[in-house]
């Protein structure tokens, strides 16, 4: 009798220890591959022991696991994490996500491939070499994939290739990605290098289309963009005002730089080549000549045309108001249609020299005028 | 009817009979400077000077209304948006045009002399030349004789009606027809003021070329 109730006795504890004893052993490892089935080899392991900082929270019913590794001073890996694990890191929390080959330094992610099962789901890190930080919003279904290297003997690169949503540097540098391939690349503090998409800081973007063969690189300073390269069929956008790349060759365009084929210097913007100058979206200058230098003044409303080798034909046309101009075989020509374009340029200088004036309603040259809306005389 | 309606109707009234008595005016007026000149016409020189002047200046408004409407005297056709002609003609259609007018109505100058005792006897084998070069000309040569009525003896043969106007038109005319284009060329001319203009639905374009030195314009209309 004795001996069968201790034996029972013994068995339940048993199997309460048992119990208790899996529990915690699924609260302390990652060793959970993706889509939470059971745990295989080959993944690394989470130990409070072994990684100081480190803080875990076992899996309810309700809630998945979740790992605080904020705090953590060494640096550790993990190969894989299911959906419903939330990892907390310095710069922000990891969740919805799947995540292969995570590196972590320091309790910020360094590196990993990520899948988000959510829309708008963030994952954040932080730049091995500076302080800049990054946030990757990515749609459901989405992938981002981290990758850095540190600036020991060489220029520093955070690596980023993300297929939706969009990366955030900083809070004020945008990537969009567009295309098939969307890489960003943050070089240092003053370089970025991306591709299949657009790039927005300050109120500027540019873009680079799934067209374009090679990234696109980009300067920049507590102002802005201070120089980029503005591949065929790309385009800049400064507030209200864009610069397309309409000929073959890609054109360096710079802020306060002449030498540059688009210079823009305050209130002034200097293309050359075969740009189109867009205001409002809509086209009111548009080159047909690689060797045209066209200037505007935005703030003048001053415009006008060189030519570094004038050709025959067709040069550029321009638009205001309702009018529109024409630089042709040496010649200035002006029509006007019902539609109306923005009244940007109010006077130009034409390729021959000549000062024309621009109101609303007329076209003023010497003794040429070209005015709107007359009644039958 | 309330007070303020009485004054207001009686303004009306009062306005509306000065302005009649103004229109009377103007027309009693007319009439005193029409009696004036046919009182002064009172030998057969001044006649004869009078018809000659008539010609001179029939010439010089035929011309001024052939290029106001781009190379008709008259519009042959129903008034354009512009009141000229919608295309260029050549220079020895407009020539045509403008001869072809003048001896449609030289004879009205006898008009002038109606009342004054004078009349005029046209000569049918009078001539119309014109020739809008530079400078322009146009004669009406041997138009006839002026005559008084009641004595026919007293005549006197009109001499030719010759028009000189210091007027480069073949210039004129190349500015025309370099500017008749949907995309304008902007340009300056010398001694030329070109002044184009679009219609209220851009539907058409007036082209207007004006000498300086003159007030002779060129007009012609073109529909996009």
């Amino acid at each position: 009798m004795f001996n069968k109730n201790y034996f029972k006795m013994g068995l339940l504890l048993l199997v309460l220890f048992s119990l208790f004893s899996y529990s915690l052993t699924t609260a302390l490892t990652t060793t959970i591959k993706e889509g939470g089935s059971p745990a295989t080899p080959n993944y690394a392991t989470l130990d409070e022991t072994t990684i100081p900082g480190a803080t875990s929270t076992a899996a309810t019913s309700s809630t998945g696991a979740s790992y605080d590794l904020s705090q953590t001073q060494s640096d550790f890996q993990i190969t894989s994490i299911p959906q419903d694990t939330n990892v907390v890191t310095a710069s922000g929390s990891i969740t919805s996500f799947s995540m292969t080959n995570a590196l972590f330094s320091l309790g910020s992610l360094i590196q990993g491939s990520f899948i988000s099962f959510t829309n708008n789901n963030n994952i954040y890190f932080k730049s091995l070499f500076d302080a800049s930080t990054f946030t990757a919003a990515v749609e459901k279904n989405g992938t981002v994939s981290v990758a850095q290297r540190n600036s020991m003997g060489d220029t520093g690169k955070v690596y980023v290739n993300i297929d939706t949503g969009n990366l955030t540097q900083n809070g004020n540098i945008t990537f969009i990605p567009e295309g098939n391939n969307p890489t960003y690349v943050y070089y240092n503090t003053t370089e970025i290098q991306f591709k299949d998409g657009n790039l927005s800081l300050l109120g500027e973007t540019i873009t680079n289309n799934d067209q374009s063969k090679d990234a696109t690189t980009v300067s920049f300073n507590e102002n802005g963009f201070s120089r980029l390269e503005l591949f065929p069929e790309n385009s800049y956008t400064n507030g209200n005002m864009n610069i397309y790349n309409a000929g073959k060759t890609s054109l360096i365009l710079c802020k306060q730089d002449p030498l540059c084929a688009i210079n823009i210097d305050h209130g002034e913007i200097q293309g050359e080549g075969e740009v189109n100058f867009s205001y409002q979206n809509q086209v009111i200058y548009s080159s047909e000549d690689a060797h045209n230098i066209f200037t505007l003044n935005i703030e003048t409303g001053e415009a006008g045309l060189k030519s570094v080798q004038e050709g025959e034909g067709l040069l550029a046309t321009f638009y205001s108001g309702h009018f529109i101009f024409q630089e042709k075989d040496k010649k200035l020509f002006v029509t006007a249609r019902r539609s109306s374009s923005p009244f940007v340029i109010t006077s130009y200088h034409s390729v021959e020299g000549k000062d024309i004036s621009i109101a609303k309603d007329q076209v003023l040259y010497a003794n040429f005028s070209a005015g709107l809306a007359q009644e039958p005389a | 009817m309330r007070k303020g309606q009485f004054t207001l109707a009686a303004v009306l009234g009062i306005f509306i009979i000065l302005a009649v008595i103004f229109v009377f005016f103007l027309l009693g007026q007319s009439k005193i400077n029409t009696a004036g000149e046919l009182a002064s016409i009172d030998n057969i020189v001044k006649a004869n000077t009078a018809v000659h002047e008539c010609l001179l200046s029939l010439e010089k408004d035929s011309l001024f209304a052939m290029g106001y409407h781009g190379g008709y005297v008259v519009l042959p056709y129903r008034e354009t948006a512009f009141d000229t002609s919608t295309s260029i003609l050549s220079v020895a259609d407009m020539e045509a045009n403008l001869q072809s007018s003048l001896e449609a109505e030289y004879a009205s100058c006898a008009q002038d002399l109606e009342g004054s005792g004078f009349a005029v006897s046209w000569n049918r084998n009078a001539v119309v030349q014109v020739d809008l070069g530079h400078p322009v000309l146009i004669t009406i040569a041997s138009p006839g004789k002026v005559y008084e009525i009641n004595n026919e003896a007293n005549s006197m043969l009109l001499e030719d009606a010759e028009l000189q106007e210091n007027l480069d038109f073949s210039s004129l005319y190349g500015i025309v027809q370099e500017q008749y284009a949907e995309d304008m060329l902007i340009e300056n001319y010398a001694g030329y003021q070109v002044n184009n203009s679009w219609s209220a639905d851009y539907g058409s374009v007036l082209y207007q070329v004006r000498v300086e030195s003159d007030a002779f314009v060129f007009r012609v209309g073109r529909v996009l």
